[in-house]
């Protein structure tokens, strides 16, 4: 799995592209969170538009972080998911906590309408 | 100022001719060595002699330019190369300084004549201008020869440059061919086993470095019967690969027509023989397994035989059998085949197996033999039928100790029964003949997944219905392989799976203790939503109609129906 980042102003954006399911990219991904963490920002979108597959270890992983994250003060975001990984989210009843955007850009003009 | 005296006395030390003349060239005083060169004496002087009429020469004599001029000028005259005759009339060559000397003498301008015989030079140039014409002419064709030689050496270097060239372009011509006989002969080999519930496999191939003649092939015949199959083709190199890519199409068209292997042999032996005129021949085992009962048809054309080990009794059974080479055209008219028939019981082993292993040597030039093959099967029968064999490639190394191989060489071990017990609680009978795949790593998951998951697609399956069957598959063997086995990747994770129209089933054993299923807890629960593990198994139960464990816990089995088809 392929893990591109990008900023825009206080958020960024992890863009994960292929399959999580192998302990090797469990262990990129938790390092890609946390470092993306340890900058100023307000939020991280976890883009998964491009992500195929995911097992539960995946989606725990992602679990984790938003815990560590939201008890730093920055917020966690799903955005895009594809069918089946919506289902896995929707499944495990974590859509009522971590929140789920239909697109990265759909969570940018949520925030700047909330934050405004 | 030099006076007469002081200048004859100069003239005198000279060691070459010189005189004193006048300006009308009257000799006035000379040294004994231009008298010698002269042909004149001292009287000859006194009698006033002019320089003119001793040597004769246009110089002395055109107006007497020589001394006039220098004396005028009061300037050193030179001459080279005068030719002149002296008194005897001989040839001389000479070269003349004319010094003036004002004032030398108070009766008249004088001036000192030095000369230079240059006669001995010329002398010597002409008695040798032979020997110096030759050694020129001989240089010049020894220049010729060299130019000719090196013209010779370009050329003949451009020549090997071109054949060297052209080496080096067959050479890489042929390095692609034989690579390329290589592909062709690996691409004929079987890239994965079929599935047999109760029969394993494991094979080895030890290549030498050439192209080599062995191969096998295992596959399922239209009756349902297991066809083992390998042959080594005598030689090496492309020939003898493509005489074994043809002789296993022949095989396999063969074994789709024919449930003899005698008959086989006969028919692949008259095709060869009738149709390809060839140095080649090949040795041969063939037989065909019946995973019902455990029995095997064989025969076998000159090819070393099959070592079984019979797990009950622990003891050693050499399949034989009667048959000559196959496609050896001198004894085409001879050659026939026997079938044979083997029984083996669960726990049996058996190691088919080309000459190189035991025709092998050591640094002593001792074969390794088929003794010491056998007692390797036999050191070796407890261990699973891929380790029993990299056990025996190690202690075959070792009696080897790096010396080159003569031939290469194939095993292929078989082991029956031994997946028949691991159908227990699996939902599967015997008569089911569900597939079963094996595997130890979490590296191998997606393959082994990948395998299951291409016959649910074949059999019509929906989108969603192969997604969700991915991550379950998924879940179940990382589970498997981590919390089963604990990652230890000397245990194995047993599959058997079977797909239809309707539905698809697949059971996992793997060899830990097992877990407690039921007290999993749930992971929609407020305390557990954000706990990271978990969920595997809730997916699991949410996706698939049927989850069942056996009583250990270390067997899950999984059923889900085609929603179309219900």
């Amino acid at each position: 799995m392929d893990i591109r980042q990008t900023r825009r102003d206080d958020v960024i954006h992890l863009t994960l592209i292929g399959k999580l399911w192998h302990p090797d990219d469990i262990r990129n991904l938790r390092a890609a969170i946390k470092a993306a963490a340890e900058s100023d920002i307000r939020a991280l979108v976890v883009d998964l538009s491009r992500l195929s597959f995911m097992c539960s270890l995946g989606l725990g992983v992602l679990v984790r972080m938003f815990v560590k994250l939201r008890d730093s003060g920055i917020e966690l975001v799903f955005a895009g998911p594809k069918q089946g990984i919506h289902d896995m989210i929707e499944l495990s009843g974590l859509t009522s906590v971590i929140r789920t955007v239909g697109s990265p850009e759909g969570f940018n003009t949520r925030a700047s309408s909330r934050d405004s | 100022m030099a006076t007469l005296d002081t200048v004859q006395t100069f003239v005198d030390g000279l060691l070459t001719p010189a005189c004193i003349v006048g300006r009308d060239l009257q000799l006035l005083y000379t040294n004994y060595e231009f008298l010698d060169m002269a042909k004149i004496s001292q009287r000859d002087i006194r009698r006033g002699m002019r320089c003119s009429q001793c040597l004769k020469a246009a110089v002395f004599t055109d107006g007497n330019a020589l001394v006039t001029g220098a004396l005028d000028k009061k300037e050193t005259v030179k001459l080279r190369e005068v030719k002149a005759e002296n008194a005897r009339g001989e040839y001389l060559s000479l070269g003349v300084s004319c010094i003036p000397l004002p004032g030398a003498s108070s009766e008249q301008d004088v001036a000192v004549m030095v000369f230079s015989d240059l006669t001995l030079e010329e002398n010597v140039q002409e008695k040798y201008k032979d020997l110096y014409e030759r050694e020129r002419e001989e240089r010049e064709k020894l220049e010729q020869f060299n130019r000719r030689l090196n013209e010779l050496v370009d050329e003949r270097s451009r020549e090997l440059g071109e054949t060297h060239r052209k080496l080096k372009t067959a050479y890489s011509e042929l390095s692609q061919e034989l690579e390329m006989a290589k592909n062709v002969q690996t691409a004929l080999l079987p890239r994965e086993f079929p599935s047999m519930m109760n029969i394993e496999f494991s094979h080895a191939y030890v290549p030498t470095g050439k192209v080599g003649g062995d191969l096998f092939d295992i596959s399922v015949t239209p009756e349902g019967k297991l066809a083992v199959l390998i042959f080594d083709v005598s030689g090496h190199g492309v020939p003898a690969s493509l005489i074994g890519a043809m002789a296993k199409m022949l095989f396999a068209r063969y074994l789709d027509r024919l449930t003899s292997p005698a008959r086989i042999f006969s028919e692949v032996n008259k095709y060869i023989c009738n149709s390809i005129k060839t140095d080649h021949y090949l040795t041969a085992f063939l037989g065909l397994i019946d995973p019902e009962d455990n029995t095997m048809i064989y025969a076998k054309a000159a090819h070393p035989a099959p070592i079984v080990y019979h797990e009950k009794t622990g003891t050693i059974e050499m399949l034989q059998g009667k048959g000559l080479f196959i496609g050896h055209s001198a004894l085409a008219s001879i050659a026939t085949y026997q079938d044979a028939e083997a029984r083996f019981d669960d726990g049996d082993r058996v190691l088919f197996y080309t000459d190189g292993i035991t025709e092998a040597t050591n640094p002593g030039e001792q074969m390794f033999g088929t003794e010491r093959l056998v007692e390797l099967v036999r050191k070796h029968h407890a261990l699973r039928v891929e380790d029993s064999l990299a056990g025996m490639l190690r202690d075959h190394t070792a009696y080897t100790k790096g010396t080159p191989l003569r031939d290469d060489f194939t095993l292929l071990c078989l082991q029956f029964g031994s997946s028949k017990a691991l159908l227990v609680d699996s939902g599967f009978s015997h008569g089911d003949k569900p597939n079963v795949l094996m595997f130890n790593t979490y590296e191998e998951i997606e393959k082994v997944c990948a395998v299951i998951l291409r016959d649910i697609d074949r059999n019509g399956f929906s989108e969603q219905e192969i997604w969700s069957a991915k991550l379950c598959i998924h879940e179940i063997f990382i589970n498997a392989v981590t919390h089963g086995n604990g990652n230890d990747r000397s245990k194995r994770v047993t599959v058997f799976y079977k797909v239809d129209a309707d539905t698809f089933t697949v059971s996992v054993l793997d060899e830990g203790d097992g877990f407690d299923h039921q007290s999993l807890p749930d992971p929609k629960e407020e305390a557990n939503l954000l706990k990271d593990g978990g969920r595997g198994l809730y997916f699991v139960r949410a996706y698939m109609d049927a989850v069942r464990f056996n009583e250990r816990g270390n067997r899950i089995t999984v059923v889900k129906n085609h929603r179309e088809a219900e």
